[in-house]
């Protein structure tokens, strides 16, 4: 068998490009630069969003309304009655739009 | 461009930092490992291209989610890429059209020309024609064999067989690569 796996070992492989592993790098590198830069993309729109003065007061007012109704369901009718606050909260979300 | 110290790291201390997102480290183990693992998925494919994408697919993928090596196992991070080189090849040749070639591999045709089979090239030709028609675990047993510095247990380890179950089939490929050689008129000694 000595021989012939001599014989195996002819067994050709074509060298790979030069620069396989410099691509490989450079590929990893750019996915990792485009995840950061995907995450750095959300959180600037989101800042550019909340600089938005109506989205800005939009977003407050509704974040009032929810703390109100929560404050609110938690001492009066046991929490059950809540069409007056849905009322108020629809009041100051469209005030601040 | 590298941290000099990660040069002197072991694979599995460059995963982990890999894992922590560190972009040298993976630098390293690129330049240290893709010509190895190249040349098992060429010699299982036989396509330049082919191998040369799945070698990249697999660093890219590891790159992505290093957690899917877990040293926790105990599995070298060789032996490990290596399964993971060798499923991405046994994916590629179900795909693969050169499949059926391999199907329909005319030995008569070879054979016919037998008697001038004493050019270099030619016997090369059907040397890597009838390591096309091996089964995948043959052509994997063999390509693995040929890893550079793998013993026989790291081999048995990446195809998931015992030592013995993999010194047999080893033996088993080499004898059936030698059938297929001679029958389609190779001649060597």
């Amino acid at each position: 068998m000595d021989k012939f796996d001599k014989l195996i070992d002819r067994i050709k492989i074509e060298p790979h490009k030069a620069s396989l592993a410099d691509d490989i790098i450079l590929k990893a590198s750019r996915l990792q630069q485009k995840t950061t830069e995907s995450f750095i993309t959300i959180l600037k729109n989101l800042f550019i969003e909340l600089l938005n003065p109506k989205i800005a007061l939009s977003f407050t007012a509704l974040v009032i309304a929810v703390f109100w109704v929560g404050l609110n369901s938690s001492t009066t009718n046991g929490g059950n009655d809540v069409s007056e606050s849905a009322f108020v909260i629809e009041e100051i979300y469209y005030a601040g739009l | 461009m590298f941290c000099p110290d990660y040069q002197n790291l072991t694979d599995e201390e460059l995963a982990y930092l890999v894992n922590q997102g560190e972009h040298s480290a993976f630098a390293v183990l690129v330049k240290r490992h893709s010509t190895k693992f190249y040349a098992v998925a060429f010699r299982m494919l036989r396509t330049r291209e082919q191998a040369e994408d799945i070698v990249q697919d697999c660093f890219l993928k590891f790159w992505q989610n290093p957690s899917n090596w877990n040293s926790k196992k105990g599995v070298k991070f060789t032996t490990w890429f290596y399964r993971v080189v060798i499923n991405k090849c046994y994916d590629a040749l179900k795909k693969s059209k050169e499949l059926r070639l391999d199907e329909n591999f005319d030995i008569e045709d070879e054979t016919k020309n037998a008697e001038k089979m004493i050019d270099e090239e030619k016997r090369d030709r059907i040397l890597n024609n009838a390591f096309l028609v091996l089964s995948k675990k043959q052509k994997t047993a063999i390509a693995l064999s040929f890893i550079e510095g793998a013993k026989n247990q790291e081999s048995a380890e990446i195809m998931g067989l015992s030592l013995k179950g993999f010194q047999s089939l080893l033996m088993r490929s080499k004898v059936a690569l030698k059938e297929k050689f001679l029958q389609s008129g190779g001649i060597y000694g």
